[in-house]
């Protein structure tokens, strides 16, 4: 998972840095940090990443393009990325609100005080680093959570579809799903599906149309349940932004 | 020196020790990892507020923020307090404030940097 740092001061970046390494290490979760000593620097590498960062800490006070500036950049090019500030003065709190910032670290701060903010982002970031270990062809594997797009019934196994490949899995339904019980983007779908809403394209009433263009039937008896579970989904997801 | 001789020093010669050990999360080794970035900006630092104060802009007002921020941070809290009056002052575009202090805002900055860099 991959976090940016974006601060005009050294000592800033390496505090953060410094911070983010011991709750990484606390947390079990796997980083990588990037920092940026301006944020024209950082929308620059932002634009260009093929990895786009989970988390975005942004310095407000910046020459040039100052940090509410470049988070509006990108919340207007459609980038939800979670975005905690760092300010040493609340006068930009109303500007923060409306570009859904997800929290201030309020300069100076402590570990204590890094901790309370990143616990605002803690249930993305451990939704974002997340995984599952199975067994594929006699080889333990273990798949990021976020990456599983559906899980089918086959045989004795599962296939597991992701964006990129289909996996079959020594695995029994009842085992996957009991791994996947905590996401709360995962879902039953009859016996033969385990369906992760993230990656719904569309849903017509008879079917998940699912981001790598497979299609998903839903058992008549749970038509309903399903069309209420999915909006409920989204609507919870649109509240969040 | 021990790194209690050291705190020792720095809390003589005014320093917030217990507020900056706080702020490096109780190492001393990261304390003095951020005393030498301090140090080592302070002179294009220097060059940049003396460019720009008699005119103050953004520059000068980002500069006094950030400047504010780092001496606070390493428990120079006098310096702190005037750094962040020349902040105010540049935001009001108190001018005259500025010229009248600039010279003891750069005798007490050089002082903390004397006792930063002895240490």
């Amino acid at each position: 998972m991959k976090i940016y740092i974006c601060d005009d001061s050294s000592s800033d970046l390496l505090r953060l840095q410094h911070y983010l390494k011991k709750y990484a290490q606390e947390e079990n979760l796997m980083i990588e940090v990037e920092e940026f000593l301006s944020a024209k620097e950082m929308l620059l590498a932002h634009n260009a990443a093929k990895e786009k960062p989970t988390l975005l800490f942004l310095d407000i006070y910046m020459n040039q393009i100052d940090g509410i500036e470049a988070a509006k950049k990108l919340r207007k090019a459609g980038i939800k990325t979670s975005i905690l500030f760092t300010t040493s003065s609340m006068e930009h709190a109303m500007e923060a609100f409306q570009v859904h910032a997800d929290g201030y670290l309020h300069k100076p701060f402590d570990y204590e005080d890094f901790k309370h903010a990143m616990s605002k982002v803690s249930d993305q970031l451990q939704t974002e680093c997340k995984t599952i270990e199975v067994r594929i062809e006699r080889m333990n594997r273990k798949f990021k959570v976020r990456d599983i797009c559906f899980a089918e019934s086959d045989n004795h196994g599962v296939l597991i579809h992701c964006m990129d490949n289909v996996y079959r899995a020594n695995i029994t339904m009842e085992g996957l799903k009991e791994q996947l019980t905590d996401e709360a983007s995962f879902l039953t779908c009859g016996r033969s599906y385990i369906i992760n809403f993230a990656y719904v394209q569309e849903m017509d009433g008879e079917t998940f149309l699912m981001k790598n263009n497979e299609t998903i039937p839903i058992p008549v008896r749970i038509r309903k349940q399903m069309k209420e579970l999915y909006g409920q989904y989204l609507h919870e997801n649109e509240e969040k932004r | 020196m021990t790194e209690r001789d050291k705190l020792e020093y720095l809390e003589k010669q005014g320093i917030n020790v217990k507020a900056a050990m706080r702020f490096a999360d109780d190492s001393m080794e990261f304390y003095e990892q951020l005393i030498d970035i301090y140090l080592k900006e302070y002179e294009p630092k220097r060059e940049r507020l003396q460019a720009t104060y008699q005119n103050p802009d953004d520059e000068y007002k980002v500069l006094v923020h950030g400047l504010k921020n780092s001496s606070r941070y390493l428990g120079a809290d006098e310096l702190a307090d005037l750094f962040f009056e020349h902040e105010k002052a540049a935001k009001a575009g108190n001018v005259a404030y500025i010229l009248k202090e600039f010279a003891s805002l750069l005798e007490m900055w050089e002082n903390v940097n004397q006792i930063f860099s002895n240490n």
